[in-house]
């Protein structure tokens, strides 16, 4: 929409000039930014970034905006650092911080234990407002294997009066960058060796959290780079992933003894996928996930021998390790970068960058291919869930790498929901409960967890509470995980109590037709089939008012079935939801549709008439 | 006799178990064995046991600290990540060193040693003069003894780092012995049943110590203001000490008592130059603050203008605690500061018109104090509110957020007592909250000219319950605050109109008509209400270790009147009801009544007392099942046949 909207700039300045400033006095902003920034890259592959910026803050909420978390570590140096603190009000100086005076703090994230870097923090404490913040900032990274990308905008609710970059390399390096969202194109000219871009942008919208905005950015990557003695050329993928290659090299060497230990694991086993499968589990059972991140380890795998000594590892080594195994066994396998979690965003097929912060694994069997997820340590092998599915990732070969695409996992196997019970109400409208379902993919992770890490009390907690609907009290239950090849299963079977199963009224009962509530997490990838069968066993006469459902609903997204029939000592239930999200539907969407599928659950009740 | 001859070798094993010191890398028989817990079958790791031995060398406490956990089951491996945390400041307060660790795993009698060595130890730096030394045990697998100790020093004595013998896992023993010199002296502060039924006295006077035994982990339960507060723990705080001073004629020395009665404390306390400058702020102060000069005719009003025109002016930057973090010169300047900060400053501000304004400690839920101890111990409280007192009227403040009106409090600050500092008299006192939180429902249904439902309601949410999940926030804008309150359903929600009202009590009021189902079958069911305080019961656990809190208590009445429509007949109602909780803290009532043309729908929810104990909880469960299934039954309508 945006940039649209910036393409037309030249037709339609007079509106789009009046759209903005209409925009700009609907969205609040907390500061107003000014900078100027240059980045420049050295022929010895270093890279320099220098910021000037002035931030005038009105509001607390913008106090955040002149936050600096500088990093510092083996690679990346500070070489100044200047802030300027003047209240707008009086014109007077607060106050002046230099390098020394900011704190250090170390660099933390969720997962690792431990990582060098340090960060050099500024950031304002307590200052009157409204108050002008002046800083200035060198700084050099030692590689330019990573370039940081440039934004115009770096707060939502703030306003960029002005914001200008200089990008300069030597022509003999090269470089590349990739533009979206920006208001206003380059400049392009020669000094010597280098060639210099620039950008200027003036008054910028403000941006709101939420929002559908696109985030104006600039993407910045080497052509040829080098990180700690290690060169290669970004330009393709196949450039980027011989250089992570020549990082890994040996590294999945196994010792001797380890290598015939594994031997021993799948001897007499002729099934490819049965051999991954068993040395998947052993993995799983024997190594646990710990991250250090030491100098360049960030990139670079421990060793699979240092890994074996140690009983753990991070993604990289853990993966490594799998993959020596797999060679040990003659199945191939290929080391495979990710960017895991949500916010992935696709590969450019014409833009290789180092954009990643996961690795695991690709094994290509005889039919298919499946995907290794080696910091689990319960899933089958083959499903490597929703944290790496349906995106672009970096396959590293021995002759560089290439762009695959992983798993969706969005067939019905991987997302189905079978629940079977058998009910015995009882006159004052509690009922008895005894009941067997299945879960298949998806739904039966949660099972998994709870067999792997959770006591008894975890399992029932989690059952009274999501086996079904409300009042739930179980007395016994039981639960068996297990996999049909990559596809994991779970059976539950389970005896206990509904609290007020039916709603009473003087001369009725009223029973529902629908048990299960969908919630928005049972749809991870948007599809889902939920079915239910179930049995309402009568304690005493009750005459059936309502007259047999036998529905069938098709609407945008799902269908759902409910068909009941009557017996002499009870009614059957059966019900069936299947639903398929569009990939784009947004969050407010989703909670909708899940509404109007819960509400469409409610529609169909049994009337039972006591009997006089 | 063979039961006999059973008994007492148990008795001898498991004395034989644990009894003796623990030292480090030397393993019993019954932890080599031990592959469950008895009192926790299910655990996948135990702590065997631990040992915080304190001594002092001059003024600066030394710690020993020794901890050993068994591996039992599959997820128990992650008990391998370890992060000691411990304040450096600036000058290193406290340190860590002689850090020790080791793996252990048993292979067909052979202990498999794997030592940790120095460079498998992190140093993490965070915020504020925070550290944590950390690292990861190798080899671990099911069956593994991981174990690891270290020296903990401590320059600032006057409290002690409290000693939790509860851990994340079970804990089958943990120790926490003190020895104390004669130049020091010490009040302690256990909390839990186990710690304080523990025989501490040793053969020798100033060697004290506590040993807890069987612990289970501890686990956050739904309705629960913080688990924190139920630990088994002990605090220290000084309580005096002997000097010498040699700078004065003939040398002196003596013994000081610190803080032996609150007045002690207070007088400690509110002397600190911290705190001088906004219990006696200086001229110059003083008439900067009387740039603002409250309207009113009373002390109440004045009071109220005081506390409305501080909220508005000043902000909260988000950090708690009952020190302040800056002088009042500082805080008149910048505009905002810490919870301490702001409202000292707010008392500053009372004082200065002439309001009678104290400061009063306490210990919000989930600082780790249930209950209070009525000796001057300040580390059991953690956040300084203010007491005023106006025409007669006890009032608590907390400026921190302007959506509060004046005398409502945060709902983690709903505790039982508080520290007052007064000139004279200071101690524990009762804080009363006296508001009357509570939903109240109107609803009307009758059919419009298109055989449609239609409900119109008004719906009153009064004190907390007013300010209960940021609705204020919500009330400039109506379509959020629908959005809130029915969420996709909002679109069957018209003319929804809301206003708010600060006196004499915090209220919010919602009027708006809702579209139902069209009246066409033969039946029709009708729910009577449009909403209710749980739409399902939150309680679905079956057992329950700690008590429900439900912040504050309530009284809820909601009523509604269906109009029959003409051609149809009432058939069939929801049976009264009327049930109340063991010992009555709670009850749920429920009529209905059929007039000529008309039925009306009659609910109520009182609770009384905002804490229910885990002994009904059975009960209470039941009772919020039937509130929430009752309050969703149907009226059943029919077409009347013609005659």
């Amino acid at each position: 929409m945006k940039v649209v909207l910036f393409s037309s700039l030249k037709f339609l300045a007079y509106f789009v000039n009046i759209y903005f400033s209409n925009a700009q006095e609907e969205k609040p902003y907390f500061s107003v930014l000014e900078k100027k920034d240059q980045i420049t890259l050295n022929e010895d592959y270093s890279v320099n970034y220098k910021s000037q910026t002035i931030i005038e803050i009105f509001d607390q909420r913008g106090l955040a905006h002149a936050r600096l978390n500088l990093p510092s570590d083996g690679l990346n140096k500070i070489n100044n650092f200047e802030a300027t603190l003047t209240s707008l009000n009086s014109g007077k100086l607060i106050k002046k911080v230099k390098l020394r005076d900011l704190k250090e703090v170390s660099y933390l994230d969720d997962v690792s234990i431990y990582d060098d870097t340090k960060l050099k923090v500024f950031e304002l404490d307590e200052v009157s407002l409204p108050v002008r913040v002046e800083i200035l900032v060198e700084r050099v990274s030692l590689s330019n294997f990573f370039i940081e990308s440039w934004l115009p905008i770096t707060y939502y609710n703030q306003k960029v009066k002005n914001a200008g970059l200089e990008l300069k390399y030597p022509q003999i390096l090269g470089l590349r960058f990739k533009e979206e969202g920006l208001p206003s194109s380059y400049s392009e000219s020669k000094e010597g060796n280098n060639i210099l871009y620039k950008w200027e942008m003036n008054n910028l919208p403000v941006l709101i959290s939420g929002s559908n905005d696109t985030i104006p950015i600039i993407e910045i990557a080497p052509k040829r780079f080098s990180l700690e003695g290690y060169t290669s050329s970004m330009e393709t993928w196949e450039g980027l992933g011989s250089f992570i290659g020549k990082l890994n090299r040996n590294k999945d060497e196994l010792p001797e003894t380890f290598k015939s230990e594994v031997l021993r694991m799948v001897e007499g086993i002729n099934d490819p996928y049965e051999k991954v499968s068993v040395l998947y589990g052993y993995l799983q059972k024997n190594y646990r996930y710990v991250a250090i991140s030491l100098g360049i380890g960030g990139w670079m795998p421990r060793t699979a021998s240092e890994v074996i000594s140690t009983k753990y590892g991070e993604c990289k080594a853990l993966s490594t390790l799998m993959k020596g195994m797999l060679s040990a066994v003659g199945i191939p396998s290929q080391y495979s970068l990710v960017y895991a979690g949500e916010n992935a965003k696709g590969l450019n097929k014409d833009f290789p960058i180092n954009r990643f912060n996961h690795a695991f694994l690709r094994v290509p069997l005889d039919e298919d291919v499946i995907w290794l997820e080696c910091t689990n340590n319960y899933l089958p092998a083959g499903f490597s869930g929703d944290f790496t599915m349906d995106r672009d990732v970096l396959v590293i070969t021995e002759k560089g790498g290439y762009l695959d695409r992983t798993p969706d996992f969005k067939d019905e196997k991987f997302n189905t929901i079978e629940i079977q019970f058998e009910v015995d109400l009882l006159n004052n409208g509690d009922a008895k409960l005894s009941g067997r379902n299945k879960y298949l993919g998806f739904p039966s992770l949660d099972y998994f967890r709870i067999n792997k890490f959770g006591k008894e009390k975890q399992g029932k907690d989690f059952l009274n509470k999501y086996l079904g609907g409300n009042g739930v009290i179980l007395l016994d239950y039981g639960i068996q995980t297990g996999s049909k090849r990559e596809i994991p299963l779970a059976n539950v079977t389970y005896e206990g109590v509904i609290q007020r199963f039916g709603q009473e009224t003087a001369k009725r009962i009223i029973l529902p037709s629908h048990w299960k509530k969908l919630e928005e997490d049972m749809l991870p990838n948007g599809i889902l089939k939920l079915e239910e069968e179930f049995f309402i066993r009568l304690e005493r006469k009750f005459e059936m008012e309502s007259q047999v459902i036998d529905v069938k609903i098709k609407e945008d997204y799902f269908t759902y079935w409910v068909d009941t029939q009557l017996s002499e000592d009870g009614i059957m239930v059966k019900n069936k939801l299947e639903v398929k999200l569009p990939e784009d539907i947004s969050d407010e969407e989703k909670i909708k549709l899940v509404n109007k599928i819960n509400n469409q659950f409610q529609q169909y009740k049994l009337l039972l008439k006591k009997a006089a | 006799m063979k039961g006999l001859y059973t008994f007492i070798i148990l008795l001898f094993f498991s004395v034989g178990l644990f009894a003796q010191d623990m030292k480090f890398g030397k393993y019993s028989q019954g932890e080599i064995n031990l592959n469950q817990v008895d009192f926790d079958p299910e655990a996948n790791a135990v702590v065997l046991e631990e040992i915080s031995y304190n001594q002092f060398m001059g003024v600066v406490q030394h710690s020993n600290i020794h901890r050993r956990i068994k591996v039992l089951k599959d997820g128990g491996q992650s008990q391998g990540d370890i992060a000691i945390r411990y304040y450096f400041g600036k000058t290193g307060v406290q340190d860590v060193s002689k850090l020790t660790a080791q793996t252990v795993n048993f292979e067909n009698g052979l202990e498999k040693v794997t030592k940790l060595s120095k460079a498998d130890f992190f140093e993490v730096e965070l915020d504020n003069g925070w550290k944590e030394i950390r690292f990861t045990f190798p080899n671990i697998e099911v069956g593994s003894i991981i174990e690891y100790s270290y020296l903990k020093t401590d320059k600032s004595i006057t409290f002690l780092d409290s000693w939790v013998f509860h851990n994340p896992i079970p804990t089958i023993k943990s120790t926490y012995t003190i020895d104390l010199p004669s130049y020091l002296n010490y009040r302690f502060l256990p909390q839990g049943e186990k710690t304080l039924s523990a025989n501490f006295k040793t053969q020798r006077d100033g060697l004290y110590s506590w040993t807890v035994n069987n612990l289970n982990s501890i686990k956050e339960e739904p309705l629960m203001s913080h688990y924190r507060d139920y630990l088994e723990k002990i605090d220290f705080q000084l309580a005096g000490y002997a000097f010498v001073n040699s700078s004065a004629y003939g040398g002196k020395s003596g013994f000081q008592e610190t803080f032996s009665s609150w007045q002690d404390l207070t007088k400690f306390i509110t002397e600190l130059e911290e705190f001088v400058q906004y219990l006696k702020p200086n001229a110059s102060l003083r008439s900067q603050m009387a740039s603002f000069s409250p309207p009113g005719n009373n002390e109440t009003e004045k009071a109220k203008a005081v506390y409305d025109f501080f909220v508005n002016n000043y902000s909260f930057n988000g950090r708690s605690g009952f020190f302040p973090s800056k002088n009042l010169k500082s805080i008149l300047e910048t505009k905002q500061g810490s919870r301490a900060d702001l409202n000292l400053a707010l008392l500053s501000y009372l004082r200065q018109n002439g309001i009678i304004a104290h400061p009063l400690l306490i210990s919000s839920k989930g600082n780790g104090r249930s209950r209070l101890v009525d000796t001057p111990f300040i580390d059991q409280f953690d956040q300084l509110i203010i007491y005023t007192k106006v025409d007669g009227k006890e009032f608590y403040l907390d400026a921190t957020d302007k959506n509060n009106p004046f005398g409502y409090l945060p709902l983690f600050m709903h505790v039982g007592y508080g520290y007052i500092m007064l000139d004279e008299g200071s101690g524990l006192i009762p804080i009363t909250i006296t508001h009357r939180s509570g939903i109240v429902q109107m609803v009307n249904i009758r059919i419009d000219n298109d055989q449609q439902l239609v409900a119109s309601s008004t719906i009153r949410f009064s004190d907390y319950d007013a300010l209960a999940n940021d609705k204020i926030k919500l009330v400039e804008s109506p379509e959020k605050f629908k959005m809130e309150m029915f969420g996709t359903d909002a679109e069957k929600v018209m003319e929804f109109a809301v206003q708010q009202k600060n006196e004499p009590r915090k209220q919010l009021e919602a009027k708006f008509n809702s579209i139902g189902n069209k009246m066409d079958s033969n039946l029709t069911l009708i729910n009577p209400f449009q909403m209710a305080r749980w739409n399902q019961n939150p309680l679905t656990s079956d057992v329950r270790t700690f008590p429900v809190d439900f912040s504050y208590t309530f009284s809820d009445s909601y009523t509604s009147i269906l109009e029959i429509p003409q051609g149809y007949e009432l058939d069939d109602y929801p049976e009264d009801a009327n049930v109340a909780i063991p010992g009555g803290d709670a009850n749920f009532s429920y009529i209905v009544t059929a007039l000529d043309n008309s039925v009306k729908v009659s609910a109520t929810i009182n609770l009384k007392f905002s804490i229910i104990s885990p002994s009904i909880y059975p009960e209470l469960k039941y009772f919020m099942e039937m509130v929430t299934g009752k309050l969703s039954e149907p009226i059943v309508l029919k077409k009347s046949v013609s005659p």
